[in-house]
């Protein structure tokens, strides 16, 4: 899984393109970790590139969600490819995630 | 279809047939994973099986492997999890088998009831269900067999 990050606006903006299996977690969590030190709790995910997400991937996803609220901040979700969507629906963790269809409305405060 | 496909070994993985049934036993390592994805894949792309299709074969097995090595063998490299498939025109059926002591599978909790949803794990088995046709346990949880019917 190929793993980018910018900082704009305030947020960072990090680009996940690829497989999201398990061989790609730990760096998940190094990536959403780094960049919510960097951006002060504001991180927008670009999941445009994601072809495929286990639930383990999930789970680095809702861990930073979770803190990132604890501290004020926000993971959001941008731009999902129709499964990835689907397995957020299935999982109903479109209940937890916000989920933009529009960089420059994920930024908005 | 299917041609007889010859036994032979790879590093950390043994492969083999069983009758029609082709098993591979793969070393608690998760980069074993994409093994069996990718063989899968290529039998099922043979029998004409549609990109969704596809998709739902790889994520349960992502999910049932990985249940396998971390909650079934616990991560230990001196145990195998065993996969079974089989592929025709019809259906694609794959059996996961871990050496651990086992589990019922009705006791996990549901992730999406709101005390659970923000928990990072416990979605393996509902995405299974969910993405196969059929998803069955042996009676003490150390085998799972998962059916999808072709499109």
């Amino acid at each position: 899984m190929d793993i980018t990050t910018e900082t704009t606006e305030g947020a960072a903006v990090v680009r996940f393109a690829g497989a999201a299996d398990i061989s790609a977690v730990e760096a998940i969590r190094r990536a959403l970790e780094a960049s919510m030190q960097n951006a002060g709790n504001r991180v927008v995910c670009d999941l445009s590139g994601m072809d495929f997400i286990c639930s383990d991937a999930l789970g680095a996803f809702i861990s930073a969600h979770e803190d990132a609220r604890e501290a004020g901040g926000y993971v959001r979700l941008l731009q999902p490819q129709e499964r990835i969507r689907d397995i957020l629906s299935t999982t109903q963790l479109n209940r937890l995630f916000d989920i933009y269809d529009s960089l420059e409305t994920a930024l908005k405060v | 279809m299917a041609a007889r496909r010859p036994q032979y070994h790879c590093l950390g993985t043994r492969i083999h047939m069983e009758g029609r049934r082709q098993v591979m036993d793969i070393p608690s390592s998760v980069d074993e994973i994409c093994r069996v994805q990718t063989a899968v894949h290529e039998e099922m792309k043979r029998f004409g099986y549609d990109d969704d299709t596809c998709f739902a074969v790889k994520l349960a097995i992502e999910e049932s492997i990985v249940n396998a090595m971390k909650h079934g063998n616990r991560l230990d490299p001196k145990l195998s999890v065993h996969v079974g498939y089989e592929v025709d025109d019809h259906r694609v059926q794959v059996r996961v088998r871990d050496e651990g002591r086992g589990f019922n599978p009705d006791e996990v909790p549901d992730p999406t009831r709101d005390e659970n949803l923000m928990k990072p794990t416990g979605r393996g088995i509902m995405l299974m269900r969910a993405y196969m046709d059929h998803v069955t346990y042996s009676e003490n949880g150390t085998e799972v067999i998962m059916v999808k019917r072709k499109r």
